[in-house]
């Protein structure tokens, strides 16, 4: 939390300092060009922490609350849905038949409006085979559906260490002196939940797993919170069985029924773990993530269909992330996209035009910007295309970025305008890790023969690092400047040796 | 904090922030104090934790001014009181954009007996077992559903008795074969019910009897 407010403070002078010297090339602030932003006017004189977006085929927007109630918007009407809900954190549409699918703390609940009103009168529960204490940290988030009609969900452990949580009762598995546990059965745990309604735990080690996507291969993915064992805010593929880092919700795990969590050393626990497909660099680009949205939207968004974009709750803004697949498994890269948007930012959905509805809440946790709680549109013209890292590809020998636009040549005149640091993160118990093993690297750039769109980076290799690429004095051939000038690669894994 | 002084600090961060006032989230009629519920017209229902209660609560508010808490965990009406229902301020961090929320929501009356022994039925003499609470209704009544045994599927509806501060449960029980338990603590409350024999703690249904049938709870005055 001190944390935090250090980082609220720094973005505070920020934006001071933007207002007094104007616009400096590389501004806290980001908006690209073609994009606008409209704030929707939420119910009067509701607290609407929103807290879940989902999107029927007609374009009704349906929105979850943290404050327990469900709204439907039908631009610009509003209905109430639902209320009394239990600090819902996911919503879907159910496609077999239009009801409205919700997971809140306690269970995974179909909303049945029975007599044609709009309004939900029963409240099926379709699954609550999780534990559940009253612990505040025990919230429970969602939710993404396959092609098979299968549902997933992720948990959060417990606050169990006394000294933050008050009290003594929750203090169940933590691991080695760490500040979150599991005071009830699979906590930290992401789970399935089959059309028929069964539970299976799915993947473990997740700490504070905020939002779920998946994209057009079927592959999930959520975003976990920094935090004990987990160095840095990150980007998650979900696989049955994998284990993300989180050692407390391996209590729940068959193969460690017995067995005392704290006689097993970190080291043991790292051989384990499989490392987040892309860091989202804690106080530069995220405190608290979000959802990961698919782009779907095949170009009506702009030129990044096929990525995902992410906000965070924190810094109020949102990201966009890049992967590819390197030895089998997901790696890639991740920018800042547009900041801030006045208040954090955690759920985003899709209409059929392409316009991202964003979902937003501050309350708790604070967030950069003078709104408590949001919802925003944000459209592209359709034709504005900004200069942007498309994407970032690792090589044999270093990376190719790809730009938006094609580069203007005069940017190769001086290579400090490439500027590449990498560093890697320690995985242990304690509350985020600092940069360890900081480099400054040599790099040697040049435009790719055939695509001027195209930058090749040579620079040395190493895996598990987080590679950072600041660049400056880019614009397009046309003199469009670059909007958001920093990068970051994930490097788990090198490219196999052609 | 004192509740007023966090009502002032709530507002004037708000006013500070530039925000709206904070309203309560249910659209009935309320009291001064947005976070301090009090059913008016309409049952209100309303899922939480609950301070000394379950953390799977379902918080029925009756405009008559008794109010329950029902268990989806172990499904039963795990507590009553009287007077006003719920300050559910602290599930909503009173609004205030430092409160992350998520503190079990507290009752305002006065606590009354419903003689809670923990699940309450049972079938043909045996300890329930697979018991899965199904959802509940809000409209036109305020019911529950559960089974048990794998097969027992029961339909809970709960209101206010009349007269007096008690509540009634209408029971609907299907795919009972034998005979059936309800049990609840006849120390701690007085019972009648339209079916059934009273064995003191345990109501005797034959499983005809339990297809509909009626409890009405008063808490013993001592």
């Amino acid at each position: 939390m001190k944390q935090l407010f250090q980082h609220i403070n720094l973005a505070a002078c920020l934006l001071l300092s933007i207002g007094i010297v104007g616009a400096a090339e590389d501004t806290w602030e980001k908006f690209p060009p073609g994009y606008s932003i409209e704030k929707i006017t939420t119910p009067v004189g509701v607290q609407f922490g929103v807290s879940g977006l989902a999107m029927d085929r007609h374009d009704n927007l349906f929105v979850c609350t943290r404050e327990g109630q469900v709204w439907k918007f039908s631009d610009p009407n509003w209905l109430l849905v639902a209320e009394g809900l239990h600090e819902p954190l996911g919503i879907l549409v159910e496609e077999s038949t239009g009801h409205l699918l919700v997971v809140q703390r306690p269970e995974f609940t179909r909303l049945i409006d029975e007599n044609g009103d709009g309004k939900a009168d029963f409240l099926q529960t379709i699954s609550d085979d999780w534990g559940l204490t009253d612990n505040y940290h025990e919230y429970a988030f969602g939710l993404v559906h396959d092609k098979d009609g299968n549902y997933y969900g992720t948990l959060n452990t417990s606050l169990s260490w006394p000294g933050w949580a008050g009290s003594d009762r929750w203090d169940i598995a933590r691991v080695h002196d760490s500040k979150m546990g599991r005071a009830a059965p699979y906590r930290g745990w992401s789970f399935q939940i089959s059309p028929q309604g069964t539970f299976t735990p799915w993947s473990a080690g997740l700490r504070s797993p905020a939002g779920l996507g998946i994209n057009n291969s079927g592959d999930i993915f959520y975003t976990d919170n920094q935090g004990d064992w987990n160095a840095s805010s990150s980007l998650h593929q979900i696989v049955r069985g994998r284990f993300h880092g989180h050692p407390s919700s391996l209590m729940d795990h068959p193969d460690f029924a017995g067995k005392d969590l704290n006689s097993i050393s970190t080291e043991d626990y790292h051989k384990m773990w499989t490392r987040p497909a892309v860091w989202l660099p804690h106080g530069e680009l995220a405190n608290s993530p979000g959802e990961p949205t698919f782009d779907k939207t095949q170009g009506k968004f702009g030129p990044f269909a096929g990525q995902f974009f992410i906000g965070d709750q924190t810094m109020s803004n949102l990201m966009r992330v890049s992967l590819e697949k390197v030895g089998g498994e997901y790696q890639g890269a991740v920018w800042n996209f547009i900041r801030p948007l006045e208040c954090g930012v955690i759920r985003q959905v899709f209409d059929s035009q392409g316009r991202m509805y964003v979902g937003q809440t501050g309350r708790g946790w604070r967030s950069a910007g003078k709104d408590v709680f949001g919802l925003r549109r944000i459209t592209w013209d359709g034709s504005t295309v900004p200069m942007e890292m498309k994407n970032i590809r690792l090589t044999q020998k270093g990376f190719r970025i790809v730009f938006t636009h094609p580069v203007d040549e005069a940017v190769f005149e001086n290579p400090e305008n490439f500027q590449v640091e990498s560093w890697g993160y320690l995985y242990h118990a304690n509350y985020g890790s600092p940069k360890v093993d900081e480099k400054k690297l040599p790099v040697d750039i040049r435009r790719a023969p055939n695509n001027p769109a195209v930058v090749i980076i040579d620079l040395p290799l190493e895996t598990e690092k987080v590679y950072k690429f600041t660049l400056s004095g880019i614009q397009s051939q046309t003199g469009v400047p670059l909007t958001n000038s920093i990068g970051y690669y994930t490097l788990n894994r090198l490219k196999a040796p052609r | 904090m004192h509740k007023t002084s966090i009502i002032l600090s709530v507002l004037g961060l708000m006013a500070a922030l530039g925000c709206e006032l904070a309203i309560a989230p249910m659209a009935q009629a309320q009291p001064a104090n947005p976070y301090h519920l009090k059913p008016s017209g309409q049952p209100m229902v309303i899922r939480s934790f609950l301070k000394d209660g379950p953390a799977r609560s379902i918080n029925v508010g009756f405009p008559e001014g008794i109010h329950l808490s029902f268990d989806a965990q172990v499904p039963r009406v795990a507590l009553a009181w009287t007077g006003d229902f719920l300050d559910i301020g602290p599930d909503r961090g009173y609004g205030n954009a430092n409160d992350r929320g998520g503190r079990p929501a507290v009752i305002l009356g006065s606590p009354v007996s419903v003689g809670d022994l923990g699940f309450p039925f049972s079938h043909s003499g045996k300890e329930p077992s697979h018991i899965e609470f199904l959802g509940y209704r809000i409209h036109p009544t305020v019911t529950f559903y559960y089974k048990f045994d794998g097969a027992i599927s029961v339909e809970h509806t709960v209101s206010p008795a009349s007269p007096g501060q008690g509540l009634t449960y209408h029971f609907k029980i299907s795919g009972a074969t034998d005979a059936l338990s309800f049990r609840l603590n006849a120390a701690q409350v007085n019972y009648h019910s339209d079916k059934g024999q009273q064995r003191g703690s345990h109501l005797l249904l034959s499983s005809d009897e339990a297809r509909d049938f009626s409890i009405h709870v008063f808490p013993r005055k001592n």
